[in-house]
């Protein structure tokens, strides 16, 4: 069965990744990729900040408990 | 050292150990080892996306780099060892302090290696296209992370005390025989994940401003898994010590 679009139209459109790909590399350097570098720091500072948070609450409620 | 030479058992009997001084805290409840690790964290990030160059590859993602390496290097070689080393000594000896601090690095060894897990896709959708792959370095890891899991739900698990402890004890050194072949995944398999740049068999293979910064990055991770865990276990002491007293 012939598709309905040729085969050379389609490879000449822009195609349509739909975020499928992380990036697309530019010919002037590197990509961008701040967004997953600021995403990576952020996720450990939570983590960590929030074990912190549960080792002072769990010593709180250690000291509180009659 | 005090924490190994002691041969007492029992949970009331290392109550004292509370008021151990490398476990004290100032009048006001301020933790001064865990500031200075949370000044060092902070300093080591400054340094890492601020005065590091980003790779000419990569970009900016590869600045991951300095908090997934250190976490796993300190999750993986240094929380697990010490889970191992604890164990053994442990069934070895019997002492009640040598459980606490299994169970201490237990708990903070799965901090760090869910900040590895958590890390590593952030970096690997930027990098391959993907946030996760079941090839041998992230699956081991992933596997390392459950039994770790797995070895503290034993632990609330089990009511008595002497039990609970050497059941643990067995398999957190069982568990800890993982840490090594996940090393060697990287040689042994072939797969997505790069080989050590770090500890390359020859020489590190990373310029000077990067590796600079990836020391700065480890001796900060490192103090701050000796403030968390001296915060845990301190935390075990006093659940102890009172749970002694309940039931005295």
């Amino acid at each position: 069965m012939m598709p309905s679009t040729p085969i050379a139209l389609v490879a000449a459109s822009v195609q349509d990744t739909a975020g499928r790909v992380a990036f697309v590399p530019k010919p002037g350097g590197p990509p961008d990729t701040s967004a997953y570098m600021w995403g990576g720091y952020a996720v450990a500072a939570i983590v960590y900040a929030g074990y912190v948070m549960v080792l002072r609450r769990r010593i709180a409620h250690t000291r509180r408990a009659p | 050292m005090a924490l190994v030479s002691s041969t007492t058992r029992g949970p009331g009997a290392n109550s004292s150990s509370a008021s151990a001084p490398w476990l004290r805290v100032d009048d006001h409840g301020v933790d001064v080892l865990m500031i200075v690790a949370a000044l060092a964290c902070i300093g080591a990030v400054v340094r890492a996306l601020f005065f590091t160059p980003a790779d000419a590859m990569l970009g900016a993602v590869q600045k991951i780099f300095y908090i997934h390496v250190p976490a796993a290097v300190v999750g993986l070689y240094i929380a697990c060892g010490l889970l191992a080393v604890s164990s053994i000594m442990y069934l070895w000896i019997k002492d009640d302090r040598i459980d606490r601090l299994a169970e201490s690095s237990a708990e903070v060894g799965l901090v760090f290696m869910g900040v590895v897990l958590t890390t590593g896709p952030i970096w690997g959708r930027s990098s391959w296209g993907t946030w996760w792959a079941w090839e041998a370095r992230l699956t081991s890891t992933l596997f390392l992370w459950l039994l770790v899991l797995a070895y503290l739900v034993l632990r609330g698990a089990v009511e008595s005390q002497e039990s609970r402890a050497r059941l643990s004890a067995v398999m957190g050194s069982l568990a800890a025989l993982l840490v090594p072949f996940i090393h060697l995944t990287v040689t042994l398999f072939r797969g997505m994940h790069p080989e050590p740049v770090v500890l390359a068999p020859e020489k590190p293979k990373l310029p000077i401003e990067m590796l600079t910064t990836f020391g700065f990055s480890t001796v900060a991770f490192l103090l701050l898994f000796v403030a968390l865990l001296r915060m845990r276990y301190r935390w075990a002491t006093m659940r102890d010590a009172r749970a002694a007293l309940e039931s005295a």
